[in-house]
């Protein structure tokens, strides 16, 4: 009897929660990669939104953010979800940690300017870790680990990852959850429902087409504690039943390989990924091994090439572009460069030289030489960026703000920083670009596919670059450039496909970050809220070749103003003088080989700013010569291996040639 | 049939029959206060809810059982192991198993019936304002950049240069465009929240208020200034019910889960005739 009543009612309440649901899942299945398209988007596609542009815009979001469902943020106190992110990224206010024993926030932020879109991007590994040890009753709950994770949050965190930082063939599910992991399955399945629900509530499924989530996570592959993490990012609300974590699949391969098979069972899924922080892969990244040791082949780098056309050139972790003085020098290299070489030793402050072999640059080159050698080029990296926050707080960028991202860097779960807010060598992190026809998920996803991205260090510069040898040369002059260019030549992120002897042109168009508050030159002052913006201060075009089985760099100045002025005075953190509003050239490469594979993206570079960590010094009043003002904290202001001043800048995706074989 | 309606089945059972729903003894400490007792009783339910889902098909539950027993030395298969553990009232007693029966209850009970759309209509119609499009507007634009120093430019100020610009264009005269400009080209259309972000919440108001399908302006942003010709503005209809259902679904499900798990344990307390022991 008892049985049979608890069952009625058991089975009659018992609906799933209904799946989410997106308006744009029927045009989500496009998963043609039009790296190669040079037209003008096509007028009579069908599209939703009435912003819909065939010169397409530029939308600003972030791909990587951490939420409390995230084991690491958890820990740190971070009590945001994946909703509150989503409404943080929207424009609303939220509080962060730490928080009163009432439990209001001690801190809250707002972004002056939302952004236009955004990915939670949790970590997979211990999504049902998290759920277990938090949901009084679990079978886990009472687990010893589990304890620790609520009393110990240090400790837990440092055992937690002692499971995913041994060797790829020895990971193993934390014992909490079983051997199988079966214990914390549950809770995997709970919070990735909560991601999607999250995802599907934020979308804005008007044809004003405000805002575009994107349901995803992260695949922390750990080796040796070597960061080979990624973020998979779904077309549409056609996902998996759960993510496929590397407590699954500890190597970049399988996790290809299980994503597209996942995917191909599911109508209307398409999946990328997107590698971040090579920077602290302790030469793991683009080691170009398979799981046996075997040096990849065809077949790798197809897969490759077709799973991860992007990668993350800057983050809260630093920037991983290039290292100075290799494989060339360039100065401008040194920006934001943790002196790390892996995730134990940022975590740890143990400090390491960065491994020279970690940084894009360089593997773009070398994945021209492997065109050569294996038929095809699997590092044919479009370029962005994103901040990786702990907060749950997507796009807070602003280096007059920085609350700190957790994570790697310091925490604030008690008490507020006495100091700065975060260790001295991380930084706010950045944000994506992307050209779309308008901002929804399948055309912001097909311009991530076709790598018509860039990536910024947080300012929002927009930036646009084609090449071709037909594209006129009067570009900078005409305010209808951009229908001209689609027309002659091929976005960032293209591949020239001009069967001519002909150099190819680019032309290259930047335009600064406008900030917020009154208009310059005019008006009242900005307040504090504001985000001050800074001028253009170069255009480069950054040029790679692999000729004669050697890969050459150079940077070429397009444009540049006030290169010998100096930069903003760390004294006051006034805004810099000189630079220019926009930037804009054309120019032919005079060293075109049509036999040398090559690659050329643009770079551009705001004149120096004051660095966020300057700012906090300067508004806590230390003063290096005077070390009585140098209070706990506050050491950071006098490491003379910090800048006080940065470039902040954009990075485009690559255009490239490959000569035909 | 919902679990609202088999609560108010049991709410409305005779107090005659009321002597066949299930006993449900419940031991507490002695010293257990109101407070305790209650959440005792809430556990002893859910165990009894988790048991009810079927404790044998739990690859957990049937591990840890049988590892129990084997470790006390019992042998036989695991069918024969699982009818042992039962006669020893195990599938209770055992703390893992026990709080696995916790666990796998309070998933059922937080698991929400699709509102309906009654529900979800009158959600909409509470929070109206919330899920209104904002207003899209289509506009020519011709950009006069900032010049680079603070020195005018040898054609002017960019002020003169707007004016006279201006004065041309709603003359016809000319058919000069301004300067390049990357964020909004010369035809957008956007929405004022996303020229707001985009050139701040000036520029979106005057664009706003700007006159239909005549040059006005100029406007000054952080960018520059601008001229505009409004071609037209569109309230975006509203999006359909069922685009809107996840962000309705979301909110309904925030303001709700607490409740409803809450009423489901009340629910299912009201089926057995509860006897607190101390």
């Amino acid at each position: 009897m008892k049985r049979a009543l608890l069952l009625a009612c058991l089975v009659a309440c018992g609906d799933d929660p209904p799946a989410s649901r997106d308006t744009d899942l029927a045009d989500a299945a496009d998963t043609t990669d039009a790296a190669d398209t040079t037209d003008v988007a096509d007028t009579e596609a069908p599209h939703r939104c009435l912003t819909w542009s065939a010169t397409r815009i530029p939308l600003f979001g972030d791909l990587h953010v951490h939420t409390r469902l995230s084991l690491d943020a958890n820990l740190q106190g971070t009590r945001l979800g994946p909703d509150d992110a989503y409404r943080f990224a929207k424009g609303e206010e939220v509080g962060l940690q730490p928080y009163r024993p009432d439990g209001t926030a001690l801190r809250h932020l707002r972004l002056t300017r939302p952004l236009d879109f955004a990915a939670v991007t949790d970590h997979a590994e211990f999504l049902g870790t998290v759920s277990a040890c938090e949901t009084p009753g679990t079978a886990a709950y009472d687990d010893p680990e589990c304890v620790m994770f609520r009393e110990e949050p240090d400790r837990a965190f440092g055992l937690l990852n002692l499971y995913v930082a041994a060797s790829q063939d020895a990971v193993a599910y934390p014992a909490l959850c079983g051997d199988d992991g079966a214990a914390c399955a549950p809770g995997t399945r709970a919070a990735w429902s909560t991601i999607r629900q999250a995802a599907a509530a934020a979308l804005d499924p008007s044809t004003a087409c405000t805002f575009t989530s994107f349901i995803a996570y992260e695949w922390s592959g750990n080796p040796g504690t070597a960061n080979l993490h990624r973020n998979v990012i779904f077309a549409s609300d056609a996902v998996p039943e759960a993510p496929i974590s590397y407590l699954e699949e500890p190597y970049p391969e399988g996790l290809w390989t299980r994503l597209r098979a996942a995917c191909d069972a599911l109508p209307g899924c398409d999946v990328l990924a997107i590698p971040h922080n090579s920077n602290l892969s302790s030469g793991l990244m683009f080691e170009a091994k398979k799981r046996d040791g075997s040096p990849i082949d065809r077949a790798f780098a197809e897969q490759q090439a077709a799973m991860e056309p992007l990668i993350e050139v800057m983050q809260h972790k630093g920037d991983s572009e290039c290292l100075p003085g290799t494989p060339t020098a360039d100065e401008l290299c040194g920006f934001e460069k943790l002196p790390y070489d892996s995730l134990s030793t940022a975590a740890l402050h143990i400090e390491v030289d960065p491994n020279p072999n970690d940084f894009i640059r360089d593997a773009l080159g070398r994945g021209l030489g492997m065109l050569e050698t294996l038929g095809v080029n699997p590092w044919r990296f479009g370029l962005v960026a994103s901040t990786d926050t702990h907060l749950g707080t997507p796009g807070a960028v602003a280096e007059t703000s920085y609350p700190g991202h957790g994570g790697a860097g310091a925490a604030a779960r008690e008490t507020l920083p006495s100091g700065l807010v975060d260790q001295v060598a991380f930084n706010p992190g950045g944000l994506v670009g992307v050209w779309a026809e308008e901002n929804s998920r399948p055309s912001i996803f097909a311009a991530l596919r076709r790598k018509e991205t860039w990536g910024t260090s947080g300012p929002r510069i927009t930036v646009r670059v084609f090449g071709g040898a037909d594209l006129p040369a009067d570009l900078c002059d005409t305010p209808d450039f951009a229908a001209r260019a689609y027309a002659a030549g091929v976005p960032m992120g293209g591949l020239l496909t001009d069967p001519s002897t002909r150099a190819p042109r680019f032309f290259a168009i930047a335009q600064r970050d406008p900030g917020t508050g009154a208009p310059r030159g005019g008006g009242p002052s900005p307040s504090d809220a504001d985000e001050p913006s800074a001028a253009l201060e170069r255009l480069q075009l950054v040029k790679g070749s692999f000729v004669g089985g050697t890969f050459k760099t150079e940077v070429i100045d397009l444009a540049s103003a006030d290169v010998d002025l100096p930069g903003a005075d760390p004294a006051t953190c006034a805004p810099p003088p000189g630079g220019r509003d926009r930037l804009c050239a054309t120019w032919t490469d005079p060293s075109f080989d049509r036999n040398a594979p090559a690659f050329w993206y643009v770079r551009v570079l705001e004149r120096p700013t004051c660095r966020w960590s300057t700012r906090q010094c300067l508004a806590a009043g230390v003063d290096c010569a005077r070390p009585e003002t140098v209070t706990d904290g506050f050491e950071g202001c006098c490491d003379s291996r910090y800048p006080k001043t940065i470039r902040e800048r954009a990075w485009t995706s690559p255009i490239w040639w490959e000569p035909q074989r | 049939m919902s679990f609202f309606a088999i609560g108010a089945v049991i709410a409305f059972v005779p107090p005659a029959l009321t002597s066949t729903r299930p006993l449900l003894v419940v031991q507490v400490p002695p010293e257990a206060s109101p407070e305790e007792v209650e959440a005792l009783v809430d556990d002893a339910v859910l165990v009894e809810i988790g048991l009810a889902l079927g404790w044998r098909g739990d690859p957990l539950i049937r591990d840890r059982l049988v590892r129990d027993l084997r470790f006390a030395g019992q042998t036989g298969d695991e069918g024969t192991l699982l009818d042992l553990a039962e006669r020893l009232d195990l599938h209770r007693r055992d703390p893992l198993v026990h709080a696995r029966l916790v666990d796998r209850a309070r998933e059922q009970l937080q698991r929400l019936t699709p509102p309906d759309d009654a529900t979800l209509r009158a959600l909409y119609e509470a929070q109206r304002g919330r899920f209104t499009s904002p207003t899209v507007v289509s506009f020519d634009h011709v950009f006069i950049a900032n010049p680079p120093d603070p020195q005018p430019s040898p054609e002017g100020s960019p002020a003169a240069r707007a004016a006279a610009l201006l004065d041309a264009l709603n003359r016809g005269v000319t058919t000069s465009r301004g300067d390049p400009e990357l964020a909004l080209g010369p035809s957008p259309t956007r929405s004022l929240p996303a020229l707001a972000k985009t050139l701040g919440p000036d520029f979106a108001d005057a664009v706003a208020k700007a006159p239909l399908e005549r040059w006005t302006g100029p406007i000054a942003s952080r960018a520059g200034l601008h001229l505009v010709r409004v071609q037209r503005r569109i309230v975006p209809p509203e999006p359909s019910f069922a685009a809107l259902r996840p962000a309705l679904d979301s909110a309904w499900r925030t303001s709700q889960l607490p409740l409803v798990e809450r009423e489901r344990l009340r629910t299912a307390r009201a089926a057995f005739t509860i006897q607190v022991t101390r």
